[in-house]
């Protein structure tokens, strides 16, 4: 019920509490002035009735008349207490003689009755000066009671002053009556300036209301942490609102950067540059933190006021990773079809040669080819203990035969099986690349010749691939590790070979060393058998 | 907006509780009591019961060695009791002024604000009691036939007192009248200056009836020159005993003329201790014995604690004397 009753539009909701609070407020101090403001009149009027009363009985005529009671003082009684009266605005004088017979009363026709001495009991009786409520005369009144002394001190009679109650509770209703009107008006302003402020915060807010300002900041936040591309937004002077995990994960971000500046965290997002042109960057490479990242900045623009960017990542060497890992295979494919096509061809000669008749020549033939295969394979086979090393020599084999490239595995050549933490996706990178690579350069050369030696001796694995083509320059050793490099045709996109190997190779802790001349190359990697970190 | 509400609430209570604790843990100290010299305020000119009070208490304790400071008697006369009152109000623990029921009826009759309250109750130390008497040649021999008369006609009988109505005197017959069921508002009492006035209009036949303290009526009624016909005391009084007291005449009431001792409004523990612990040394002592039977008052001593509960019972008893007319059958 009280659910329901809170789902109301922000403006109904600050209006009601606006004007809530201001009529709480109002009766609080109105219901705090009244019992004050009460107190006091009746206080008030005790000190001026009996003030009153004393006064009156100090008056020597009254004690003169008093003693006299004749018709003339009688009179002049009346007389003197009615002044009184309007001077302060009692509601009734009376005075009593020693018997307790009025003298004086505001209604005439009462004059000479008795009234007996029960609430002047102590005013008549002891010479008491007081206040007392009583119905007495009139009707319940705030009475001051004096009694009218002799020179000796005996009680000549007793004066009362009374002020009506029921006249006094109307002096504080008319009283409350102006507050309320004044209180009316703050009220109606209240009214008028809560609107005022509801539609001011819902301008702000862009129309909506509190919760759904709230949902859409839950769902923003969710949707944000979900997603693996890093997000993060800035104001128009280029400081980060906000930042998504991805964001921080990808850039190795671990503190709190909200609210500073984007250039001094990230210096390589140029932000300011998109939002003085509040023009979008679209798949820009950055190498940040040893990764590819592409980037998109877009700018925030609102009703055609630039008020933010919006930069987002992706790690793009995770995408290359896929890539490779992809092509490798695509390789290997390639390579088996290479040595498809090779045995293909020899069988065609040796069916040529057997349909010839040339029995001699075809069995010589198959001899030389068995020994040629028995010879590579098996020194492959007794040198490499590695399944995988082996795998990926055989295809490469293939793929030099196929080429006419002499693809050796060097005799003094000796693995064992490859440590754990090394996989196959690592030996296939780096073997894989660096004897393509080798392939790639001795393919313009008369004499073709690629050689592969390892080693696993000692607390390194070392791999040699040396070719015999025509050198590197230096400057392409430098930038040979760089992504994107390639000396070969720049057109295919295959730079990332060499900088795969290096990644690969760091990854595992190793180094890479290539000594060149014209006469050829030399890459010689080295990978610790023991895991990093250990 | 419960919980609002109860928060509010406690913490209105909490700063009423630490505005309380704050305003007694403010009168701790003052490790010695007395420091200076002591100062007795006597509420009116030298010569009655207070200005006696004061000057015996003086003597006694200064002769006796009860205290060794100097005591000082100030007599501050005026307004029944009330600029001697006012006085002590503005003082420190050092002084402390005679009192008697004045300090509650004159409250209660309009002509003072102080009450008991506004002091610190130390003492009741003496009272005398208030005695009714005629003319020895008065049909009247004893203080019931005076009442039966005035119950019949309250305007027959004029009672004479000294010096104003509202005192002990006046109280006193006023309620033995009451307790009698007479009209009281009707009884014709004449005031004069003096207990000796009001006995010479007793001897002069200008009043039938008397009210005053025993100590003024006694030597005239050992003489004969008037008849003592009723005592306010619960017994008989030494040397008045052939004096009957109201309870025994079938008027059920006792009525002690009081006199005691009040410091300044606030003094700490230490100091009502120190002086009941004085007072009670000094009511042992011979000398004080021997003020009560020079003066006619008898030992009537009550502690701080059992005075202040005095106080209030008999202000409690004066407003009811004083504000019902007691005749509502």
């Amino acid at each position: 019920m009280i659910q329901k009753l809170l789902r109301v539009s922000l403006k109904t909701k600050i209006t009601g509490m606006v004007v809530g609070l201001i009529v709480t407020l109002i009766v609080l101090l109105l219901s705090i002035f009244t019992y004050f403001e009460t107190n006091q009149i009746f206080s008030n009027k005790k000190t001026i009735s009996l003030q009153t009363a004393k006064t009156i009985s100090y008056i020597p005529a009254v004690s003169e008349a008093l003693q006299e009671e004749d018709n003339d003082s009688a009179a002049s009684l009346q007389a003197l207490t009615e002044k009184f009266s309007i001077q302060n605005d009692a509601d009734f004088i009376i005075i009593q003689n020693r018997s307790g017979i009025i003298l004086t009363h505001p209604s005439t026709e009462r004059v000479r009755e008795y009234q007996e001495f029960d609430d002047g009991y102590r005013a008549a009786v002891f010479g008491g000066y007081y206040n007392i409520v009583s119905k007495e005369f009139l009707g319940k009144s705030v009475m001051g009671k004096a009694p009218v002394l002799s020179e000796d001190g005996e009680v000549l009679g007793v004066v009362s002053v009374g002020y009506l109650i029921d006249n006094i509770y109307k002096e504080i209703f008319d009283w409350v009556k102006n507050i309320l009107y004044i209180a009316l008006a703050v009220v109606l302003v209240g009214v008028c300036a809560s609107i005022f402020l509801a539609r001011h915060i819902r301008n702000e807010t862009l129309g909506l209301e509190p919760r759904e300002i709230a949902a859409l900041y839950r769902d923003r936040n969710s949707v944000l942490s979900s997603i693996n591309e890093g997000v993060i937004a800035t104001d128009e002077s280029g400081r980060i609102t906000m930042i998504n995990h991805s964001a921080k994960t990808l850039l190795n971000l671990s503190h709190d950067i909200v609210n500073r500046p984007i250039q001094e965290n990230i210096p390589e997002v140029n932000v300011t540059n998109t939002i003085k042109k509040s023009k979008s960057q679209l798949n820009e490479e950055l190498y940040i933190n040893n990764k590819v990242i592409i980037l998109n900045l877009t700018p925030i623009i609102e009703e055609e006021k630039l008020v933010g960017a919006v930069a987002t990542f992706k790690d793009k060497t995770e995408i290359k990773e896929m890539i490779n890992t992809l092509s490798e295979v695509k390789k290997y494919s390639e390579d088996l079809r290479a040595q498809t096509h090779e045995f293909a061809n020899k069988m065609y000669v040796i069916s040529g040669l057997l349909q010839l008749g040339s029995y001699e020549e075809a069995l010589e033939m198959v001899q030389k080819e068995a020994i040629d295969i028995k010879n590579s394979n098996s020194l492959i086979f007794e040198l490499i203990k590695d399944t995988k090393v082996q795998a990926i020599l055989l295809g490469k084999m293939s793929k030099a035969s196929e080429k006419k490239i002499n693809f050796n595995v060097d005799e003094n050549s000796h693995i064992e099986e490859l440590p754990s933490h090394i996989e196959v996706y690592h030996v296939a990178t780096i073997i894989g690349n660096l004897i393509d690579n080798a392939f790639e350069e001795v393919i313009n050369q008369t004499e073709r010749r690629v050689t592969f030696s390892t080693l696993d001796i000692g607390q390194d694995i070392i791999f040699e691939i040396t070719d015999n083509g025509s050198g590197m320059e230096k400057f392409t050793l430098t930038q040979a590790a760089k992504a994107g490099y390639s000396t070969k045709n720049p057109e295919k996109e295959r730079g990332f070979g060499l900088f795969n190997v290096n990644e690969v190779i760091d990854e595992l802790n190793g180094s890479i060393e290539i000594t060149s001349n014209n006469s050829g190359t030399t890459f010689s990697v080295f990978i610790p058998k023991e895991p990093r970190g250990k | 907006m419960k919980g609002k509400w109860t928060g509010i609430v406690s913490l209105i209570l909490l700063f009423f509780i630490v505005g309380c604790s704050s305003s007694t843990s403010g009168s701790g100290g003052e490790p010695d009591f007395p420091t200076k010299d002591i100062e007795f305020v006597a509420p009116a000119s030298p010569g009655g019961g207070w200005d006696g009070t004061a000057r015996a208490m003086q003597k006694i304790m200064s002769d006796e060695g009860v205290i060794e400071q100097n005591i000082n008697v100030v007599n501050k006369p005026g307004g029944s009791g009330e600029v001697g009152w006012q006085y002590l109000r503005n003082q420190d623990a050092h002084s402390m002024a005679i009192n008697s029921s004045l300090v509650i009826t004159n409250n209660l009759l309009g002509q003072s604000d102080l009450t008991y309250e506004d002091f610190t109750p130390l003492g009741i130390l003496t009272t005398e009691w208030i005695s009714v008497a005629v003319s020895p040649d008065s049909e009247y021999e004893k203080g019931s036939e005076v009442m039966k008369q005035l119950k019949k006609d309250p305007k027959s009988l004029t009672i004479g007192l000294a010096p104003g109505l509202g005192n002990n005197d006046h109280l006193s017959f006023v309620q033995a009248a009451k307790e009698y069921g007479v009209d009281v508002p009707k009884l014709e009492f004449q005031i004069y200056k003096s207990g000796a006035d009001v006995v010479t209009a007793l001897l002069g036949g200008h009043i039938d009836v008397a009210t005053m303290s025993v100590s003024e009526a006694k030597e005239q009624h050992k003489a004969g020159e008037i008849n003592m016909i009723a005592v306010s005391s619960e017994e008989r009084i030494d040397g008045l005993d052939e004096v009957p007291t109201w309870q025994e005449q079938g008027v059920d009431m006792v009525f002690p003329h009081w006199r005691g001792i009040m410091g300044p409004p606030d003094m700490t523990e230490e100091e009502i201790a120190y002086w009941d612990e004085k007072i009670s040394q000094m009511i042992e002592t011979d000398a004080w014995q021997t003020v009560l039977e020079n003066n006619e008052w008898q030992s009537f001593y009550k502690d701080s604690e059992e005075s202040r509960q005095y106080l209030e019972k008999q202000t409690q008893n004066y407003e009811e004397l004083i504000s019902e007319a007691g005749l509502t059958d």
